[in-house]
């Protein structure tokens, strides 16, 4: 958001980017609410918001930062379009600019059905039939779909690929944070297992 | 090698691994930036008599086995986030930096992969080509070790990866993965246009946003 920066005691003087970049934020959440129908699914976040440094002085730019999220390249285009229309015309009706971009995100991994099925056969055979599921049987037969991101997408567009999940720290037993959050502590007790179905996935897939 | 072994051996390493991770974690790298962690996990692959090359701005990529057989390339990805750790461990991180997406588990569970599969090297039916990449956080490690040839020389028949979670209202050491479908499925998904990946973005509603 470009504004105008000037003294805090006189705001006739300049342009807040900071009360625009705030209509912008709640408006964008109006995208979800009025304009996505119930089966588009995606997620918008705005993850930073920094603007001015002294309490006094209206600064000349705001910016934020987010992610968003989606499962089609139509819902993801429609997203870019309307959330650029929504910042600029909110800041073109509190005389400031905005300017929005997007970096390059990575595409969507894709895991390969046979080798999936190959592998959660391995992994049954390995450690027992109560240790490995489907996303299927552990979402109660909900879509199978997950909301990260993940790198190896590079490597599935490649290659017939697989991104296996480990279960590593209940919130039960001591680990209730997630990935990402400072606090997050992972069950190493997990380790070893995991390099035993590195290595069982390997001689069991080069057997067949 | 039976199962029984497999399992076996890997147990007999988990001092090993966890000392893999300890290290990894106590000097937790973002990016393209390993300078540490990058010859930390080459040298231990070559003390296990591996011959390793280097590939693309980061990466590391070493095969073990024969030609002439299948090739699974197996990955971990070695790079932290730009988070300071409050975790309640006594081996917090203090560089600033964080493995607080477990990447120094993947890279640990790989090097005591790597390891087994070394010790047993004549008995593979065919080849296993490991690939340790940087930069997954931002999106670009393992495209750069693909325009570097990661995929080519052997190329893999197919390629697998394993990413820890913790915070799951599930045993620790249960695995997923996803069900047959008849269309391609979409486990996980992308787009982040973003400038960061903030600690809850893909569930905001098991978040609260200031």
């Amino acid at each position: 958001m470009h504004g105008k920066g000037c003294h805090g005691s006189a705001p006739q003087n300049g342009i807040d980017p900071l009360t625009a970049a705030a209509h912008i934020l709640i408006a964008l959440q109006e995208i979800h609410a009025r304009e996505l129908s119930a089966s588009d699914e995606a997620v918008l976040t705005i993850g930073t918001f920094h603007a001015g440094e002294a309490g006094n002085v209206i600064p000349d730019t705001a910016t934020m930062g987010g992610t968003i999220r989606t499962y089609d390249e139509k819902t993801r285009a429609y997203l870019k379009e309307r959330m650029t229309a929504i910042a600029q015309s909110i800041a073109e009706a509190f005389r400031a600019g905005a300017e929005v971009s997007f970096g390059s995100g990575c595409p969507t991994l894709v895991n390969d059905k046979d080798l999936s099925e190959k592998v959660t056969g391995y992994l049954k055979d390995l450690l027992g039939a109560n240790r490995a599921f489907t996303t299927a049987e552990l979402s109660g037969g909900k879509p199978a779909r997950g909301g990260g991101s993940e790198d190896f997408a590079y490597v599935s567009h490649e290659v017939p690929s697989l991104m296996l999940a480990l279960a590593a720290g209940e919130p039960s037993k001591g680990y209730p944070y997630p990935q990402h959050h400072p606090k997050v502590k992972f069950d190493e007790s997990v380790l070893s297992t995991g390099a035993a179905v590195f290595v069982d996935c390997a001689i069991q897939y080069m057997k067949e | 090698m039976t199962k029984e072994q497999i399992l076996q051996e890997a147990k007999a390493l988990q001092e090993e691994i966890k000392s893999h991770r300890l290290w990894l974690h106590t000097h937790a790298e973002t990016g393209f930036d390993l300078t540490e962690t990058k010859p930390y996990v080459k040298s231990a692959l070559t003390e296990m008599g591996y011959a390793v090359h280097e590939c693309g701005k980061a990466g590391l990529v070493t095969t073990v086995g024969k030609p002439g057989g299948k090739v699974l390339l197996l990955r971990a990805d070695m790079d932290a986030l730009p988070i300071a750790e409050e975790a309640d461990v006594d081996f917090a991180c203090k560089n600033g930096r964080m493995h607080a997406c477990g990447h120094d588990m993947h890279t640990a569970m790989l090097l005591g992969a790597a390891k087994i599969l070394k010790a047993h090297e004549s008995e593979l039916d065919g080849m296993v080509k490991l690939m340790f990449q940087p930069a997954e956080e931002i999106f670009e490690g393992s495209k750069d070790m693909i325009a570097s040839g990661v995929l080519e020389n052997p190329r893999p028949d197919a390629a697998l990866m394993i990413h820890v979670a913790a915070g799951m209202p599930l045993p620790a050491g249960q695995w997923w993965s996803p069900p047959p479908a008849s269309a391609p499925l979409r486990r996980t998904i992308s787009p982040s246009e973003c400038m960061a990946r903030a600690v809850t973005a893909p569930h905001p509603r098991t978040a609260l946003t200031p």
